[in-house]
């Protein structure tokens, strides 16, 4: 199968950035993808919207749970101050009240520094992938394809 | 999935069952894990806190990488970096590998009880998520760690390489 590179690479580019861009207009601010920044500039408007945070617990305020979630600060009904550290992550799921107060109706709870191990592990799961992938194929630089690197020199293709 | 070590493990173990029960050439299991990673690329930009924003008045999130329309065009990206005669298998099994990533995030706990719009741009319809475990839980990594050793251990006594 002969075909010119280039011009299918520029159009899957092409169709990577309409994809980005289409997923911001369609859910940027959504339910779904809420935007913590435009709560915050505009917190009246957004009381009792539904919305799912993703923030960091950063104390307690009138014995609830204070969550910051970039910019925006939002004192929440659950989950309690006992069930917390400050510096947990915490997602919530719940209504918008006045005072910047949340209505938890659903909450999760990861602990301070699992993300940091989530992410480290994960160096590990690509590091795997990457060592797996070269280490049955190799860069052939002549014509900028991978190629096997069992029997490549005899199995290569000229495009 | 918990982390993208259990994604690439669950893909060794599809890619292995692919190139078992099928004439699909052994080199290209690592494509699947590879495609199995491909998702998580826009994590990059989770890390540098540029997910999702404006641009010139021009709304854009990178949560788009991460759905099937992604998978597909990242698969295609991949699949031109390989020679032409693999091309075909290539892209399959990386699409195979990035659709395993997205059906295993269907099991990740989410407060609001619905999975992200995969299915996009096909469709934004938010699926229910199965709620198994959380995305920094460890023991998912460890049954699929477990799972891939055995694979890994049998490929060796039927005579491959692992």
């Amino acid at each position: 199968m002969h075909v010119r590179r280039l011009p299918i690479l520029l159009a899957l580019c092409a169709l990577l950035a309409a994809l980005v861009v289409g997923f911001g207009v369609q859910f940027n601010g959504s339910p779904a993808y809420p935007s913590s920044q435009e709560i915050d500039d505009e917190y009246a408007a957004h009381v009792g919207d539904d919305v799912h945070l993703w923030g960091e617990v950063v104390g307690t305020e009138d014995g609830r749970v204070v969550l910051e979630i970039g910019e925006l600060s939002l004192a929440v009904t659950a989950p309690p101050p006992r069930a917390v550290d400050v510096g947990d992550s915490v997602q919530v799921y719940g209504t918008l009240a006045p005072d910047r107060r949340l209505e938890t109706v659903a909450y999760h709870r990861q602990p301070t520094g699992s993300l940091v191990r989530m992410y480290a592990v994960s160096v590990v799961g690509l590091a795997l992938a990457a060592g797996a992938f070269l280490r049955r194929w190799r860069v052939d630089t002549e014509h900028r394809q991978f190629v096997p690197r069992n029997g490549a020199a005899a199995e290569r293709e000229v495009e | 999935m918990p982390d993208l070590l259990a994604h690439v493990l669950a893909a060794y173990v599809l890619g292995a069952a692919v190139v078992a029960l099928t004439d699909v050439p052994d080199r290209h299991l690592p494509v699947a894990m590879v495609g199995a990673a491909a998702p998580d690329a826009m994590k990059a930009t989770v890390l540098l806190g540029i997910t999702s924003g404006t641009v010139a008045g021009v709304p854009y999130s990178f949560w788009a990488v991460h759905t099937l329309g992604g998978v597909v065009a990242l698969a295609g990206i991949g699949a031109l970096t390989i020679r032409a005669s693999d091309r075909r298998t290539t892209l399959a099994l990386l699409l195979a590998g990035g659709a395993s990533h997205l059906l295993l995030d269907l099991f990740v706990i989410r407060a609001d009880g619905v999975a992200p719009p995969y299915l996009f741009p096909v469709s934004g319809w938010l699926p229910p998520t199965a709620t198994v475990y959380a995305s920094t839980d460890l023991w998912p990594t460890a049954v699929a760690l477990a799972l891939a050793l055995v694979v890994f251990l049998s490929r060796l006594r039927s005579g491959g390489d692992g």
